[in-house]
Parts: structure tokens; C-alpha cells; sequence
């Protein structure tokens, strides 16, 4: 990857801009009042204490809590997906509880999601209601499915009151509505357990809350849940009161603390830290402001600087070249080519800083303004990434002049700006110097971790990556990355697969035994065969566990929702060791998949074809995108695997979490970090990994991408 | 911030100047970028002798009719920083200020138009001519910040003109007498300031006190030219 070492150089750049700017950085931290926001419960949903509440969270809001009391803890993580949709995903645990293969010595594990939906706001009279399901898709053994409705009286005074089912149906009930409940419908688990919601016994709860002042809030709730199996059965805590009480003290914006007293007998803690992908959070301090257009002489007062001769001389490129190529590197960028006539000018840019792409595109157009001569009015910026062009966004050089200050400039430029596909290169541009071939490295730390596993649900390790990569030709790449483990644990899980499909991702763990690793070796070569098509090849050791070749296809115009493509792959599995050999199992898999954009920054995918164990299938993903890079999404896949087969979980699915570094600190960078959880990894509905797929490398410069941050570029 | 301290940030610094050097060679005839490279250096000899205090240690007049572009001195009021800025730019009627650490002022006739680099920056504004507030009477202003999400988010503002008195300024060794000019704005939500100019019996704004945004909060400025 050459963007690679011109990365490590921002770094030290970003450092002296920080010393810069923490004289305001304590200024907007000093203006970081702490915001009364819906509370979150101990399953770290919108609630009292244990029972949920009709409220939701501010649309976007990422919550992580942990909240424990007796023998139970429960760590949650709950995105509100859309102003009245809010998701969980939960891990819980329950000392002695003897269950599913547990013993009364073991801590019992669950994963488990809910989701929330409001079906009404709250109005002068008419309180807020929320439907809520929770542990929907689990065991079921933390089920229940709850309609509540919660009113503010007064300010800082709320009150709240439901019905719930399942778990929240379990104390004093006053009859089965609709019917007795089934047991869950699949024993593997995992599945939906459609056929429970809403069934059997039906028990009211309600509660109370009182924001005292902006940090301080009182609780008190009447719970339905009566704990039967974890009180009741075997006895883990005292049942001696349906009665909670707690308060909470909102540290920080972001942190919030909570003390309770639950059911009689048990003091309770929770900790919630949440935060706002819309918002930057680090106040998007620690840029440095861009060069101001240079507008060009007065015409009929200066003749010779808009001689065309300046353009067209020879020479006159290879100059302009080298100047735009000086301004451009102070912004982190990249001249890849140059095509310059009389009117008009192509830059074809690599961006290595800005994860706005706007900005990039901005600032590449000042380049081009302080730089080429007057005759040229027509400015085109071909984004190009992994050696493509990615679009051509077409500016005419009078409009930035007239309209740098101009009241509202962002929307007035966007309003006369053009985004095309990139097509070709321009006859007789020139390309960029000392790029092909060219050599790049870096070395940074790493942490790999293992999730979930009953034995030690978090195992890490930490190490250090080498990577290095030559950019042989435009979208030829060869790059490859060893790593070094330097301490952890993941080498101690034992745990043997006892999958009954090959085992492609089950003994994963056993990749974890070596402290040297080759982490991937592969050459890549990307194109543009057609206009609005993309292409891609790569060969080699593909990922950890998978070595082979790779091609795909995509079909992406710039200015459209929806993108099809298709990849074909022949994967071959690797030794444990890590090193160059194969072991015997190969497999050809691949997919065709069909991208939408349905607006708003949610983006949908379905993938159709064969898996890693040779199952036939499909994958359907939901993500949404902020404008500042992070991404939270949900994907599920269903094979011809049946659910026995399959084991644990049923079929696959999973969360995502993808956070820019520009997100959590003030840095413009365009580095950022996905986390993929699941509930468990199996071998059915397996994919290979492959690095630079094409849908992701392309799409941010295209139309709806760079519309989302056209905020950003005059900045 | 350090506007007045940093000056040791040579990439910035490096970046601004060589644009402008740049620049100056393509277009010839645009000597006003050109000069920023000297001026690079007349703000770091500047600005090393600056206290902290917020104040920013003006050069001599000598030094200042010296100085190859037009210069500023501007403090950020919160937290007390002060700096010089050097011209390098001027699109049509609105001239660039930059520091050596890579914030950016744009002002026409002295009316702050756009910040840079300053964090939660003034992005762009609709804002009154320099005649316009010398008149008095009422008008309406709109600032343009980066809202949540990269948007861009107007705040509209209802303002009055009128004149608070005088005052006889002595900057740089360079005396005016000057008509304090107060404008009082508010916003739809509640957000209100009071910007102030000092007019000089030629109607040109020798020093003022804007209000940048909720952010960054007021800025204070002098022109430093003759």
C-alpha cells in the first residue's frame, strides 16, 4: 500500500499541530457541558434500572455499558440505528448458573440482541411509547418483549409504565393475552424466536425518574422480572422485594455512573460511556487552514500572464508539474499525473490525509489556483486510488475565485460543480515523478483478540505489524505484512472445533500458536476496463488462513444508488504455521453482490453464492455511515447448511464497527479501524478476506459520498 | 493555540510560503504572495518576543513600514493568545491573513468574513460592508459553521448599529482619533454578541473586537498598515 509511509511522516506533522493546538482544545473542552439525555438501564438500553423505557437516544448515539449486581453483569453495546429504531447486542454472565453445559462452578455466557422501536414520540399529553424485544435472536434464556409507555410531568421528572412478556412477564402476571408461550424454536439457538414474542404470561412494571440537576438522577422502578430461574430456581441472589432503587451521576458528557439497590438484597454498579458519531468528537480541532485562492491578475492589466503560451510551452507541464506537485505534498497528497492545455487542466491525485473527501478535493483545486497559469479555467480532480481514477470532479477555476467568500460558499460552489466518471487518462499527460516503482514500509503495534469463548471470554494479544509494499505500476501492487506477537494469551485456547462442515474458520485459534507470522503476501493489480467499471486481481497469501487468487468486478457509475459486481476466488487453506506452506483443503468461492444507497447514509448489500465450506447462500449486510467516517452495521447470512449442521448460532451473523481515527482525535487522517463481532464463528457461511474489494476502495469519491462532507471543502 | 508561540511549526509555515512563493511564479504579477516567505520570517522574529499575556509585542513602525505585506495583529480572547498575520492573499475585495502556525483570517474592509484553522471555524458569513456599519441602523448577518455531520449550518442574526462613543487609539507609534462603532446582534436561539469597531475619521476600521462563534468566541484586531 503506498499510502503507507506517507502516513508515518503525517504522524509527526500531527504531533507538532496537537502541541499547537491545545491552548483550544481546553477552550471547547471548558464548553463541554453535560447534556440530560434518556438514561440507560442495566441492560444498557433507554430505561429505569432493570426494566426499559419508551424514550430512545439521541439519533446516531453509540452507548457502551457495563452494569452488574449479585452474581450477573451485563455489557451492552446499543446503537440508535435511526431516531426510533435503537439495537443491542449484549454479553451477559450469571456466576454458578447451571445451565446449557455449565455447572453451578462456571460463570455462564450469553449473547444476546434486542431491539427497540418507538411508535409514538412523546407529545404535550400523549406519553412516548416504545415496543421492544430483547434477547430476540439468542437462547432465549434472557427473552422477554415488553410495550411501555413513558411520560415527562414536569421537567426532569419522568414517569414510566408497561407490559412486558418472557423474562418481563415473570412476576405477579395477569394472564396470557395471546396464548401460552412455546419453548425457543431452534436448540442451536441463534434463530429468530418469532413464534415466543409476546406470548404466555403478561405482568405490568412501571417506575419512576427524577433528573435532579445535570448530573445527578434518582430511580425507582416496580419490576416484573422475578429472576425465576436465576433467584427462584437456583437460588443465585435473595428475591426479597420487587422494588429498585439507584441513582446516577453524569460525569462527563459521555460517562455516566450509576449505584443501586436491587430486589431487597444486592447492591447494583453501572457504567455507560457514550458518544455521537455525527458530531467530531474531538471538536475537529488541529488542522491547518488551507492556502487562499489566488485569484488571477486583472487581464486587460496584465496580458502576458494569460498568454496561453504558459500552458502550452514546451516545459511549461513538466513546471506545473513539479510546482502543484510541492503544494499538493504539503497537504498530504499526491500528484499521480498532470494533463495541462490552453483551458484546462487534469490532476489526477492520490489522497493520503483527509478522510473528508471533499476536503481533499478542495484543497487540490487551491493547489491548481495558486499554481497553474491564467488561460487555464477548467479545473478537473481525478481522485485516484489503487491507481484508479475514481471520479473527475469538473470546477471552473472563475467560480472558486468568485465564490471563496461568498455567503454560504460550500453549497454556492456545489451548485456549479460537476462529478463525472474519471474515464482515461488525457492524451499527453504526464505522470508524476519518482512514483513507479517505488517502495514503502511501516511498522505500528497490533491487537488481536479472541471474544466469547466460555473458558476466557477475552483473550488478546499484542504484537507489532511490518508491512511494506512497491508500487510497481499504476495498479500494480505488490504488499505484503509480518507480524510479531509480543505478549497475550490467545494461544492458550484449546478449544477443538467439533463442526461438521470443514473446519474453514472453527480452528482458527490454532493460527494463534506461532509468534511469527506472515500476515499476507500478495501482488494486486486494480483497472479501469470500461467507463464506470472497476476490476480488480489479486494472488498470493490472501489473509491468515487463506492463500490463492482472487478477481472481481464492479460496476459502480459515479452518480448512482445502486452497484453490482462479482468475485470469483480459488482458496487454498494455509499451515498453522504461518509460513509458506498449504495444507490440503481448497475450495472456489465467490459472489455476486448488489450495493444500494438508500440516502441518509444507510447502505445496503446482498451477496449470493458459495462460501468458504462450500455452502451455497446468501449474505445480506445493512450499514450506516456518518459523515465523519464511522460506520455501525449488522449483516446476516443464510446457507444450505441446516441449523443442526451449522451448531451453535444456527447461521451467521454479526456487527460491525468501523471508527475513523479523525473520529476520536483531532487529527485529519484517513486511517480507521473496523471490529466485527459475533455471537460465535462457524464454518457455514464463511467468506474469504480480501483485501482492497473494490465497492469500499471506490465509492468515497463518488457522488453521494462526497455530498455527504461538502461541508468540508473549504476547509 | 499558541498564535504567538509556535511559530517553530516550519510545515505550516513551509506549506503557506511555498504555496505563495509558487504562486507568484505562475502568475506573475502577483506579488503579493510572493512576499509571504519574508514575512514567514518577520512574524517568527516577532513573535518570539511576544509575552503570553494574550498582548501581541507590535514590531516598531520602522519594522512594520519594513514588512513586505500588510500586517494584523489579532488575540483570540479565551485563551489569551496573541499573534501578528501577514497579507497573503487578496480576492478581490477580501484580503487573507495568516499566522505562522496555519490559521487564517479573511477580512473585507476590516468585517471578519472567515476563519481557518482556528477549530470551530467561521466557515463563511453574509456580513455588513464597513459602510454599511459605520451608517448605523439595523441589518441582518449570517455565519456558516460545520455542524454535526459536515453540514453546514446557518445562524442567522438580527443586528443594530450605533455609535458608543470615541476613543483616540495609539498603535504602533501611529495615533487616530476613532468612532466606536457597537453592533449588537441576536439569534433566533438565544445566541447574542456585540462586535465593536473603531472607525477613523477616514472610515477605515482600525481595530475591533468580532465575534467569531460559539466556539472559538470573540477575537480582537488591529490593523497594523499605515
Amino acid at each position: 500500500m503506498g499510502t503507507v509511509k506517507p502516513m508515518r511522516k503525517r504522524n509527526r506533522a500531527i504531533a507538532v499541530k496537537l502541541a499547537a493546538a491545545t491552548g483550544i482544545g481546553a477552550l471547547v473542552a471548558t464548553q463541554a457541558i453535560p447534556q440530560t439525555r434518556p438514561s440507560l438501564n442495566l441492560y444498557g438500553g433507554t430505561g429505569l434500572i432493570d426494566m426499559p423505557s419508551a424514550e430512545m437516544q439521541p439519533d446516531g448515539e453509540l452507548s457502551v455499558t457495563v452494569g452488574a449486581f449479585g452474581p450477573i453483569f451485563r455489557s451492552t453495546l446499543t446503537f440508535q440505528m435511526a431516531p426510533r429504531i435503537q439495537g443491542s447486542f449484549r454479553y451477559t454472565g450469571v456466576r454458578g448458573l447451571t445451565l446449557g453445559g455449565f455447572g453451578p462452578n462456571d460463570t455462564y455466557y450469553d449473547r444476546s440482541f434486542d431491539i427497540r422501536i418507538q411508535l409514538l414520540r412523546e407529545g404535550r399529553y400523549r406519553p412516548a411509547v416504545a415496543l421492544g424485544l430483547q434477547d430476540f435472536a439468542g437462547t432465549g434464556n434472557f427473552a422477554g418483549e415488553y410495550l411501555v409507555a413513558t411520560k415527562s410531568l414536569v421537567p426532569g421528572f419522568k414517569v414510566t409504565g408497561g407490559i412486558g412478556w418472557g423474562r418481563f412477564g415473570s412476576r405477579n402476571p395477569i394472564g396470557s393475552p395471546f396464548g401460552p408461550r412455546p419453548g425457543a424454536s431452534t436448540p442451536t439457538g441463534g434463530n429468530f424466536n418469532a413464534g415466543q414474542w409476546f406470548r404466555g404470561p403478561a405482568a405490568l412494571f412501571g417506575g419512576v425518574e427524577w433528573q435532579v440537576n445535570d448530573r445527578l438522577g434518582l430511580k425507582a422502578e416496580y419490576s416484573s422480572d422475578a429472576y425465576t430461574l436465576e433467584a427462584g430456581a437456583q437460588n443465585l441472589f435473595a428475591m426479597n422485594s420487587p422494588f429498585n432503587f439507584g441513582a446516577e451521576y453524569q460525569v462527563t458528557e459521555a460517562i455516566r455512573l450509576g449505584a443501586y439497590y436491587l430486589y431487597g438484597s444486592r447492591l447494583g454498579i453501572s457504567a455507560s460511556i457514550a458518544l455521537n458519531p455525527k458530531t467530531r468528537p474531538a471538536g475537529s480541532v488541529g488542522y491547518t487552514a488551507p492556502v487562499p485562492i489566488i485569484p488571477r491578475p486583472d487581464r486587460g492589466a496584465n496580458p502576458g500572464a494569460w498568454s496561453p503560451s504558459l500552458a502550452t510551452a514546451p516545459g511549461a507541464a513538466e513546471g506545473a508539474r513539479g510546482r502543484l506537485a510541492a503544494v499538493l505534498s504539503a497537504d498530504g497528497m499526491v500528484l499521480e499525473a498532470l494533463a495541462l492545455d490552453e483551458g484546462r487542466a487534469q490532476l489526477r491525485v492520490r489522497n493520503n490525509r483527509y478522510d473528508a473527501e471533499a476536503q481533499a478535493i478542495g484543497r487540490a483545486a487551491r493547489a491548481m489556483a495558486a499554481v497553474l497559469p491564467a488561460s487555464v479555467e477548467v479545473f478537473e480532480i481525478v481522485p485516484v486510488v489503487q491507481g484508479m481514477g475514481t471520479s473527475r470532479v469538473i470546477l471552473r477555476r472563475s467560480d472558486l475565485e468568485a465564490l471563496e467568500h461568498a455567503p454560504d460558499a460550500a453549497a454556492a460552489l456545489r451548485a456549479r460543480v460537476q462529478v463525472a466518471d474519471a474515464g482515461p487518462m488525457p492524451a499527453g499527460a504526464i505522470r508524476g515523478e519518482g512514483l513507479y516503482p517505488r517502495f514503502s514500509w511501516s511498522l505500528a503495534p497490533y491487537i488481536r483478540t479472541a471474544l466469547f469463548d466460555p473458558e476466557n471470554p477475552f483473550r488478546i494479544d499484542v504484537g507489532l505489524r511490518a508491512q511494506a509494499a512497491v508500487d510497481i505500476a499504476p495498479g500494480l501492487i505488490l504488499s505484503g505484512s509480518v507480524t510479531q506477537k509480543l505478549a497475550g494469551n490467545l494461544d492458550q485456547s484449546t478449544r477443538t472445533g467439533n463442526s461438521r462442515l470443514p473446519p474453514v474458520r472453527t480452528d482458527s485459534n490454532r493460527y494463534d500458536r506461532v509468534g511469527t507470522a506472515l500476515e499476507r503476501l500478495t501482488l494486486a493489480w486494480y483497472a479501469r476496463p470500461a467507463a464506470n467499471v472497476y476490476s480488480r486481481v489479486t494472488v498470493g497469501y490472501l489473509e491468515r488462513m487463506y492463500g490463492g487468487v482472487s478477481a472481481e468486478i464492479l460496476w459502480k457509475p459515479v452518480d448512482r444508488r445502486l452497484a453490482l459486481g462479482a468475485e470469483v476466488n480459488w482458496a487454498k487453506q494455509r499451515d498453522f504455521d504461518q509460513g509458506f506452506g498449504f495444507r490440503n483443503y481448497s475450495v472456489a468461492t465467490g459472489h455476486v453482490s448488489a450495493y444500494y444507497d438508500f440516502g441518509g447514509g444507510y447502505l445496503g448489500q446482498v451477496d449470493v453464492g458459495r462460501y468458504l465450506a462450500g455452502d451455497w447462500g446468501a449474505t445480506v449486510s445493512l450499514d450506516r455511515e456518518f459523515a465523519n467516517g464511522w460506520r455501525v452495521g449488522a449483516f446476516a447470512t443464510l446457507t444450505d447448511v441446516p441449523f443442526s449442521t451449522f451448531g451453535e448460532g444456527s447461521f451467521d451473523k454479526g456487527i460491525r464497527l468501523t471508527i475513523p481515527l479523525s473520529g476520536v482525535a483531532p487529527v485529519d487522517s484517513r486511517l480507521k479501524s473496523t471490529v466485527t463481532l459475533r455471537p460465535v464463528q462457524r464454518d457455514g457461511g464463511a467468506r474469504l478476506e480480501v483485501d482492497g474489494r473494490l465497492y469500499e476502495s471506490v465509492r468515497d469519491y463518488h457522488t453521494r459520498s462526497l455530498d455527504t462532507q461538502w461541508g468540508r471543502v473549504w476547509r | 493555540m499558541a498564535l504567538s508561540r509556535n511559530f517553530g511549526l516550519r510545515a505550516a509555515v513551509a506549506a503557506l510560503a511555498a504555496a505563495a512563493v509558487l504562486a507568484g511564479c505562475s502568475s506573475s504579477g502577483q506579488g503579493v504572495a510572493n512576499d509571504f516567505s519574508r514575512i514567514g520570517q518577520v512574524l517568527g522574529q516577532k513573535s518570539r518576543a511576544a509575552p503570553r499575556t494574550g498582548e501581541v509585542a507590535l514590531p516598531t513602525r520602522a519594522a512594520l513600514d519594513a514588512a513586505p505585506a500588510p500586517l494584523i495583529a489579532m488575540v483570540v480572547e479565551s485563551p489569551g493568545a496573541g499573534a501578528l498575520l501577514g497579507r497573503i492573499a487578496v480576492n478581490r475585495d477580501v484580503a487573507t491573513y495568516a499566522t505562522a502556525d496555519g490559521v487564517t483570517v479573511s477580512l473585507r474592509d476590516g468585517v471578519l468574513v472567515q476563519t481557518r484553522g482556528l477549530g470551530s471555524d467561521l466557515m463563511s458569513a453574509g456580513v455588513p460592508t464597513a459602510g454599511r456599519l459605520a451608517a448605523g441602523g439595523a441589518h441582518n448577518r449570517v455565519h456558516h459553521y460545520a455542524g454535526p455531520e459536515d453540514r453546514i449550518v446557518p445562524r442567522p442574526f438580527d443586528c443594530r448599529t450605533e455609535t458608543a462613543g470615541g476613543e483616540r487609539l495609539t498603535i504602533a507609534g501611529l495615533s487616530f482619533d476613532t468612532r466606536i462603532v457597537a453592533e449588537r446582534c441576536s439569534g433566533a436561539d438565544g445566541e447574542s454578541f456585540e462586535n465593536r469597531f473603531w472607525f477613523d475619521n477616514r472610515g477605515k476600521i482600525r481595530q475591533s473586537r468580532q465575534w467569531v462563534g460559539q466556539g472559538v468566541g470573540f477575537v480582537r484586531l488591529q490593523d497594523l498598515a499605515r
